[in-house]
């Protein structure tokens, strides 16, 4: 059965039964996906999250020679201005969608932005983001499609986000690589094998990237990097390569899983490459995958010892750390704050799902009772914790690191961050050695008072989280 | 995810024009022909199945929805006459909400409960409320949901009218994968012109009619006995007519895309008509070939 006969692919809660709202002990985590089914949770009380049309968005400003038309009111292309402007990537229009096109619908409007999208940017894809208002407004995205695609002569995909199927934002990379594949390569016959790798990389730091690329250049692999920075040409090229491998599953899993299920591409996640430890069983596992193992096991000698020196006596030995990353990405810090004798003090993920049971059974063996928050964009609920636990070192990504720093706590920012590989390890811990010798920014910050009542902080942290009780 | 099992068929048509009568008694038939069949009403009525389900009660998938998280095929389904599985997708509480969304959601929800590769059904078929009013309504023809449209049209002008609003839909749908149509059922055919009246509005719309169902007292009491024609009285003439209906839709897979007509076509069409009927009913002599 194919994955790409629907217009959308399943939502995360469906195929990876993925939470986005949960407060307990890891043990307890691991007995979440013990059963058929993970029990969902609501949160009552929600101040900020993102949503699948962000997250779809992040894909698209990042494929080449690609413009995206947003089927939206103007507010909806807030997130595709920031990748433009904070990072200069990806061309995009918005149909700025009223009140008339609300009722009358905006087919003419549509037709009419793609046109001049392409006239104005002559890309080689053209994307058509919907949005919540064209969901609702069931537009006819895909005539406009069939109607353009053969007068443009390109490739026009819909990407049909809707901001409310799924409570998981990362929905959106399901939905962004699920229309990509429909469009241009279902039905197709696998292409020829070529003997390129896939690096499957989702909103990685293009250092990193660099980083990656060097590692397995080393070993002698070619590579059709995707989705990030791909063209058209390398999803076609990904159905006929040797082995995808994965550098963050939580985003790419999906691509992997339809190349390896529906054009018999070998799907490898080995975790990511955070750590000179994990960096080298990524390495070793990419190398075995490739029949590489010996070249993989001596380039992670010679580079292993490399940043062992650069290091020097860098050691967390000490200190407590709390994390609150993608849960990907903190499984994989958490892993690097352990491999230099720092303890993890509690961990907050975006979402939880499946794919991470593995790593909740290590790190439930080892630490039964370290806390794992699930949330997104919960700074009051994260901050209550902060407070309790009293961590002396905090990582993470989020929009509230400066509400973290009023605690006093010394923050390390992984946003925009090279993190990856020996290079980005490296880079991390000499990051986190200068946040951890100069406090006295933090000690300025902790004088400002918090954004919350004293009660709301009273409260337990997961006072919001409930079982959904129909 | 849905692999497509049988033949699906969405029956639209006006309100009250008889689509939920006239769909239960095909499902009955081509469920006595032997056929695995499913019935699903999209309507925020939920009185399709009635008939074919002795007018007991069945709670709606959106009913359901609202009050469960976790839906099961049991919870939202009966097995009606012939084991014609039947299901109403209901909509919200009136005045609220939107009518269109939750035939989508109904739709999706059946799709992820592997209903139609579980029951394997040979026919599906959707009874959709009256006009197309909305892009939520059009979604079964316009979503690849539906391979053919059937519209239940009477001679009334205002059904007329809504029928060639369906065939609009149809026209923009069918080039981009929406259903095309399989033809038009002309129900309660009574008063002497209305035959005409249909076939001839069919014709200027390149469509074919497929069955004429006439006015019978034998549907109104098969419907207070809370039955279809075709299990309350079996031999009647009007259960013929409509296994005559149901072995077209089995044997004829033919459809097309209609031509509707445009606002000024269909006002001079219906004034062409007026005249004719005036005419008959004060018993004007004239070459009539129409009729």
């Amino acid at each position: 059965m194919s994955y790409l006969k629907t217009k959308t692919p399943r939502i995360r809660e469906k195929r990876l039964d993925t939470l986005n709202a949960w407060l307990g002990p890891a043990k307890s985590a691991v007995g979440e996906f013990a059963g058929d089914e993970a029990v969902q949770r609501i949160r009552t009380f929600s101040q900020s999250t993102n949503d699948d049309v962000l997250h779809a968005l992040r894909i698209l400003s990042r494929i080449e020679n690609s413009v995206t038309v947003i089927h939206a009111p103007r507010g909806c292309a807030a997130g595709a201005l920031y990748h433009k402007l904070a990072l200069g990537q990806g061309n995009w229009l918005v149909t700025n969608l009223d009140q008339k096109d609300t009722i009358m619908g905006a087919d003419r409007k549509l037709r009419k932005a793609v046109t001049s999208a392409h006239r104005t940017y002559r890309p080689e894809v053209l994307f058509i983001l919907s949005s919540p208002v064209a969901a609702i407004n069931n537009d006819d995205i895909q005539a406009v499609v069939d109607e353009l695609q053969d007068e443009l002569e390109l490739p026009v995909i819909p990407v049909f986000v809707t901001g409310f199927a799924s409570r998981n934002a990362v929905t959106g990379y399901d939905i962004v690589l699920h229309s990509i594949l429909r469009q241009l390569v279902r039905g197709r016959e696998a292409g020829e094998r070529n003997g390129r790798v896939n690096l499957l990389s989702v909103t990685e730091h293009r250092a990193d990237i660099q980083e990656i690329t060097r590692l397995l250049t080393a070993l002698g692999l070619e590579l059709n990097i995707l989705p990030d920075h791909a063209t058209p040409g390398s999803f076609v090229q990904a159905t006929g390569a040797r082995l995808s491998l994965s550098l963050n599953q939580d985003a790419e899993n999906y691509l992997g899983t339809v190349l390896r299920d529906e054009y018999g591409v070998p799907y490898q996640a080995p975790g990511r490459p955070v750590g000179i430890e994990a960096t080298g069983q990524w390495l070793v596992a990419a190398g075995k995958a490739a029949g590489l193992e010996q070249a993989a096991a001596e380039l992670h000698r010679q580079e292993s010892a490399r940043i062992g020196r650069e290091l020097g006596d860098f050691s967390l030995s000490g200190v407590r750390v709390y994390l609150s990353l993608p849960p990907g990405m903190a499984f994989s810090v958490a892993s690097l704050v352990e491999e230099f004798g720092g303890e993890i003090a509690g961990i907050t993920v975006s979402h939880l799902d499946v794919l991470h049971k593995a790593r909740l059974e290590d790190i439930a063996s080892r630490h039964p009772s370290l806390q794992i928050h699930v949330a997104d964009g919960q700074p009051f609920e994260e901050l209550n914790i902060l407070r309790r636990i009293g961590p002396d070192l905090y990582i993470g990504d989020g929009n509230h690191l400066g509400q973290v720093g009023r605690l006093g706590i010394p923050v390390v920012s992984l946003e925009h961050s090279r993190l990856l590989g020996y290079d980005g390890t490296l880079i991390l811990c000499r990051r986190i050695s200068v946040v951890l010798k100069n406090r006295s920014f933090g000690q300025r910050l902790a004088s400002v008072a918090l954004p919350y009542k004293e009660s709301w902080l009273q409260r337990s942290p997961n006072w919001h989280i409930k079982k959904e009780v129909k | 995810m849905s692999e497509k099992q049988g033949k699906h068929i969405a029956i639209y048509g006006k309100g009250g024009i008889g689509k939920s009568t006239t769909t239960s008694n095909i499902s009955a038939a081509l469920a006595e022909a032997g056929y695995r069949v499913i019935q699903v009403g999209c309507d925020p009525k939920s009185d399709s199945t009635t008939i074919l389900r002795g007018g007991n009660d069945l709670p709606t998938v959106l009913d359901t929805l609202r009050e469960q998280s976790k839906v099961r095929l049991e919870d939202i389904s009966a097995v009606g006459f012939g084991g014609v599985l039947c299901i109403e997708a209901g909509g919200p509480v009136p005045g609220v909400g939107c009518a269109g969304r939750g035939i989508n959601a109904a739709v999706e929800l059946l799709q992820d409960l592997k209903v139609f590769e579980e029951y394997k059904p040979d026919f599906v078929l959707y009874d959709v409320l009256g006009d197309v009013v909305c892009g939520g309504f059009a979604v079964p023809i316009r979503d690849g949901i539906a391979d053919r449209a059937f519209v239940v049209t009477s001679s009334d002008f205002m059904a007329v009218f809504a029928a060639n609003n369906l065939f609009k839909a149809i026209n923009k749908y069918a080039p981009s994968g929406g259903a095309r149509l399989g033809g038009v059922i002309a129900n309660s055919i009574q008063a002497s012109y209305s035959k005409a009246l249909i076939h001839d509005f069919a014709e200027e719309s390149g469509v074919p009619v497929i069955g004429y169902v006439p006015r019978s007292i034998t549907v109104a009491q098969s419907e207070l006995y809370g039955k279809t024609v075709i299990e309350a009285l079996p031999e009647s003439e009007q259960a013929e007519v409509y296994r005559k209906l149901a072995r077209y839709i089995d044997e004829n897979n033919d459809s097309v895309i209609p031509k509707p007509l445009n606002g000024p076509e269909l006002k001079k069409w219906a004034r062409k008509w007026g005249d004719r009927i005036f005419e008959v009913e004060t018993g004007v002599v004239q070459k009539m070939e129409a009729i």
